[in-house]
């Protein structure tokens, strides 16, 4: 093996006392900016690159690079102590992480949500380790068609079976639609729904959004029932670590099916946001009682987080072999190996064997290390929660302003983040579903432009979809998904009439 | 190893400290700032708060990434007295930054790096900003674009392409719409006559990998979005859109430097098109503000870090001050006009 | 049935929500004729997607309208006790972002933060105060100082001369 005796050498770079030093301050920041709202991974390392400048290449990708673990596993605290993402591929974590938390058990949460991650992230390293060169040729084979399948396919594992009316589950989508439709167009560059404004030219960002609908008018439903939190009286101990870690063993194929979804969607890359989506569906449809989901089920945290950290490991394959970001954050990074005068792309991987082995040894080691100190902290984290509501509900408000205010630097998005939560407020009280909304605001926009771009290739046929092997078998797998609660509901009437 | 990564870990020497490496600037930094909010002006003018330097395009862009080597070398070497803070504004395809810059009359503080949506924003969504509305300090570079075609496609030269364009319509892939690449495919169209589809994507790399992936025919790829994909021997570049060839010299395959490729026009296709990296400030600064700008950015432009930049992306060195670098904004923004209208970007 | 509690009921409310959801549809609707919905050349134009997205929105809303006119329910939306909670956090929250444009985001964290404790959690108002400037100043360090982003400011920090 090759790939082995190249590792054994990238350990030895990453190994040195500086570069492990270098790896836990990466990871402690990341974690910080992971939980502080507005500087999400992206944010984050672009504001740390220049401090980078006066390192080695290698140890300053490293430092970045676990700044980026850190900020992945971080991502899930916000999300399932307040229902609050700060991260676009969180969301699904808040849909059973928060109702886990509501009811006191926000520290099991948590030791889920991470281990999970850390699952993820290895399953990704060693498809990394083991395959790079393989994988990396598969992403070629994505054009707009076979985004657009993929696209296509999230959506079909996340709808159906929801609760409620299907009317409401309807309105709430196509208004998640229109929201990410307001702004530039990104396939013809003209204006949509903007109505000359120039607030809104910008669009609607989806982290202003979904801060307003998930975390502001969260606060609102808390205060209804008086001045408290749910979950205040968590109960934290060290056993709930391995109470935890017995019961994971028992969901090894949601995690090991929400592994693969996490690599495929990282490499290819269409990135950690759809994969967590596609990866909490699936687990909610091929689950015996997918109707429990969004209460506080255990594995509604294990597919996300398995999902969104796999996915945004293998987003550093494309970035290194191709030269395309996986993530915004993965774009960050290219523009700083670009300016330490590493040109990524496929001569990379031969040119710089030490550079990239170094890398890929540290991914081994900065998991690790970020795994081992988001779980100590996992008691910080929960006693949060206890906190007088009089103060931590105006700091959410405050971290919740900062967040929306540094998505664009504008003061109007603050200001929307408010209407936002008020609308998710009253959808809420009425029974509207929000993940529909979210969902679409989140992939509405890529979905649109990959359809637009698939049918400028193929000038207008919409056959171009089902016209590569690829593509057509995605979109096949996606039909199959839409019809899967039929097709359940067909083969039970059979099974009865059959007894 | 190459001669290139030695250079840098000579620059990195210092690093070997870490942690202290890692988050000394950090402290240092606000120490700085703690110590003295009012530093006493030596001679001409001194930033005396941090200078913002508007980025009008999210994280992780060309443009970002060069502002954020702005910064990195000023806090390195230390050049000026106050940090840079790098801040994006992407709203409204860069619009929003245009638009703060200009309502900030006299702020000395405030700098926009600006790429060819100063030109193209305006015009295409009539936003009420111009560069003349802005104080323009100094042009950084200008970014080179090349036609890049698959190595397994039979086009070996542009008149090749051009022939088969012109017999039926090839798919051209580039970054967003009405923006620099669809500008350069609207200009290819009128000096040949071919149509072209013109499909947009989010980001160079991915117009690259597209190409790689022979989901679209050609693209006007910079040259460092592309290079990597040259040199394992995918691409194949046809011409370079400048009137000069570039000027670097190494060999980036085993034959061809990147001085090696043709310009378009001597190769039969009369297109021109440079990307400008330039720095404007707020307007109404006094001559004394853009005289430091002036300075701290020669400063910036004469590290080894910066340097190895402009070599690692093949950029055109021109930079310009002053009169000149106005009447080449004039130009430019009348050829921007004139490409536009004719393909029917301009704001209705 | 007992006694009725006062409030909200969720009908007006249900009917309300409908109809502005039919609204954003139409606008949606508006909007896209405009800039064009048809099939072009190669593909759908800019405003199809929005267009049948606004249509199906003013469908859907439409069928939970006809719902909500039908079925008379007197079912809460919420209590008058719960509104007035609720107003006690949000009308702060308003206040606070409106803030933010005239004194900045600085000022306006402390001052949110001393309100709610002073007001709803009965704290005396030095540590209210207190704890309102620290959290103000932890956010600056960490935030304009660390991490050298700007975040919005007022006449306060330009006399201190940032």
């Amino acid at each position: 093996m090759e790939n082995l005796a190249a590792l054994a050498a990238g350990f030895a770079v990453a190994l040195t006392p500086s570069n492990m030093v270098l790896m836990l301050v990466g990871v402690l920041l990341g974690v910080v900016i992971g939980v502080l709202p507005g500087l999400g991974g992206a944010n984050g390392i672009a504001i740390l690159l220049p401090l980078t400048f006066a390192m080695e290449p290698v140890s300053a990708i490293i430092m970045l690079s676990c700044i980026y673990w850190g900020a992945l596993f971080g991502g899930a605290i916000t999300s399932i102590l307040f229902n609050i993402p700060g991260e676009p591929w969180s969301v699904a974590t808040t849909f059973d992480g928060y109702p886990m938390a509501q009811k006191g058990r926000a520290a099991e949460a948590l030791v889920a949500a991470f281990t999970s991650s850390f699952f993820g992230a290895f399953v990704a390293i060693v498809m990394i380790t083991a395959i790079a060169p393989l994988v990396a040729r598969f992403a070629l084979r994505f054009g707009p068609p076979e985004f657009f399948a993929v696209m296509f396919l999230s959506f079909a594992a996340f709808v159906g079976q929801g609760r409620g009316s299907a009317w409401k589950t309807i309105a709430s989508m196509m208004a998640g639609f229109l929201f990410a439709c307001v702004g530039l167009d990104t396939v013809t560059g003209a204006l949509r729904l903007t109505f000359g404004s120039m607030e809104l030219m910008r669009g609607f960002d989806f982290l202003v959004a979904v801060i307003g609908l998930f975390g502001i008018s969260e606060i609102l439903i808390a205060v209804e029932e008086g001045l408290r939190f749910e979950g205040a009286k968590a109960r934290i101990d060290p056993g709930v670590v391995f109470r935890v870690w017995r019961e994971l063993p028992r969901h090894g194929a949601i995690a090991l099916r929400s592994s693969f979804i996490g690599c495929w969607m990282g490499v290819t890359p269409a990135g950690a946001t759809p994969a967590s989506f596609m990866s909490y569906g699936m687990a909610r449809k091929l689950s015996r009682d997918g109707a429990a989901f969004g209460t506080g089920r255990i594995e509604g945290v294990i597919a996300p987080e398995v999902a969104n950290n796999a996915a945004g490991v293998s987003a550093l394959l494309p970035m290194l072999a191709l030269g395309v970001p996986g993530s915004p954050t993965a774009a960050v990074l290219l523009g700083g190996l670009i300016m330490w005068g590493l040109q990524p792309g496929p001569m990379l991987f031969v040119e710089q064997k030490d550079f990239v082995w170094g890398l890929i040894a540290s991914m081994y080691l900065g998991n690790v290390a970020a795994f081992l100190v988001v779980l100590t902290l996992v008691p910080v984290f929960a006693a949060i929660l206890r906190i007088p509501f009089t103060i931590i509900a105006p700091l959410i408000l405050i971290a919740c302003a900062i967040g929306a205010y540094t998505v664009n630097n504008a003061m109007f998005d603050v200001m929307l983040m408010l209407v936002f939560g008020l609308i998710g407020y009253v959808m809420k009280k009425l029974d509207y579903p929000l993940a529909p909304m979210v969902l679409a605001l989140v992939l509405g926009n890529r979905t649109e432009q990959a359809f637009r771009q698939s049918l400028l290739l193929s000038e207008g046929s919409l056959w171009v979809f089902f016209h590569g092997w690829l593509s057509g078998l995605i979109m096949t797998a996606g039909l199959v998904l839409l019809a899967w609660p039929l097709i359940g509901r067909l083969t039970a009437s059979v099974r009865a009439r059959m007894a | 190893m190459t001669a290139r990564l030695d250079h840098t870990q000579g620059d990195g020497m210092t690093s070997r400290r870490t942690l202290v490496g890692a988050a000394a600037p950090f402290f240092a930094l606000s120490l700085a700032l703690a110590a003295c909010p009012h530093p006493a002006a030596a001679q001409g003018w001194e930033p005396s708060r941090p200078i913002t330097l508007l980025v009008p395009a999210g994280t992780g862009g060309r443009a970002d990434q060069m502002a954020r080597a702005i910064q990195g070398i000023v806090s390195k070497h230390n050049l000026a007295r106050q940090p840079v803070v790098v801040q994006n504004k992407p709203g409204g395809a860069g619009a929003e930054a245009f638009l703060e810059v200009k309502n900030s009359r006299g702020n000395p503080h405030l700098l926009v790096i600006t790429l060819s949506n100063l030109f193209t924003t305006p015009l295409a969504t009539g936003v009420p900003v111009s560069w003349r509305d802005l104080t323009p300090i100094k042009m950084m570079a200008l970014d080179q674009f090349v036609l890049w075609v698959h190595a397994e496609s039979p086009w070996r030269s542009v008149p090749e392409f051009i022939a088969a364009a012109r017999e039926g319509r090839l798919r051209m892939g580039g970054t967003g719409s009405r923006q620099e690449d669809q500008i350069i495919t609207v200009a290819i169209e009128r000096a040949t006559g071919a149509r072209f589809t013109y499909v947009p994507f989010r980001g160079g790399g991915e117009v690259a990998v597209q190409l790689v992936g022979r989901h679209v025919d050609a693209t006007v790829n910079n040259p460092i979005e592309a290079v990597q994909h040259w040199r394992s021997g995918t691409l194949r570049p046809l011409c370079v859109f400048d009137s000069k060839r570039l000027t670097v010299t190494d060999k980036v395959t085993e034959t061809m430097a990147w001085s090696d490729i043709p310009t378009c026009k001597e190769a039969g296709l009369d297109v021109e098109y440079l990307m400008l990296r330039g720095i404007f400030g707020a307007p109404g600064i006094a001559p004394a503000v853009v005289e430091y700008y002036v300075t701290l950015l020669d400063r910036v432009r004469a590290t080894p870090e910066w340097q190895h930049l402009m070599t690692e992306g093949a950029f055109n060195l021109t930079t310009m001050t002053g009169e000149p670098f106005a009447q080449w904004l004039a130009r430019e923004e009348e050829r921007h006009r004139s490409l536009m209208a004719e393909a029917g970007f301009l704001a209705r | 049935m007992s006694e009725v509690p006062r409030g909200l009921r969720a009908r007006p409310v249900e009917i309300a929500t409908a109809v502005g959801f039919a609204a954003l549809g139409g606008i949606a609707m508006f909007d896209s004729a405009r800039i064009g919905f048809g099939w072009g050349f190669d593909g759908p134009q800019s405003g199809t997607f929005p267009y049948w997205v606004g249509a199906l929105l003013m469908l859907a809303s439409g069928a939970v309208l006809a719902g909500a006119v039908l079925r008379r329910t007197r079912a809460m939306f919420a209590t008058s006790e719960q509104l007035a909670s609720v107003a006690r956090v949000f009308i702060p929250a308003i206040l606070y972002v409106a803030a933010m444009h005239a004194v900045g985001l600085y000022v306006a964290s402390a001052g949110l933060l001393a309100w709610f404790m002073i007001r709803l959690g009965g704290y005396p108002w030095p540590v209210a105060i207190a704890s309102g400037v620290a959290t103000a100043v932890i956010i600056f360090v960490v935030f304009e100082l660390w991490f050298l982003v700007s975040l919005p400011k007022g006449p306060l920090e330009e006399l201190l001369g940032y």
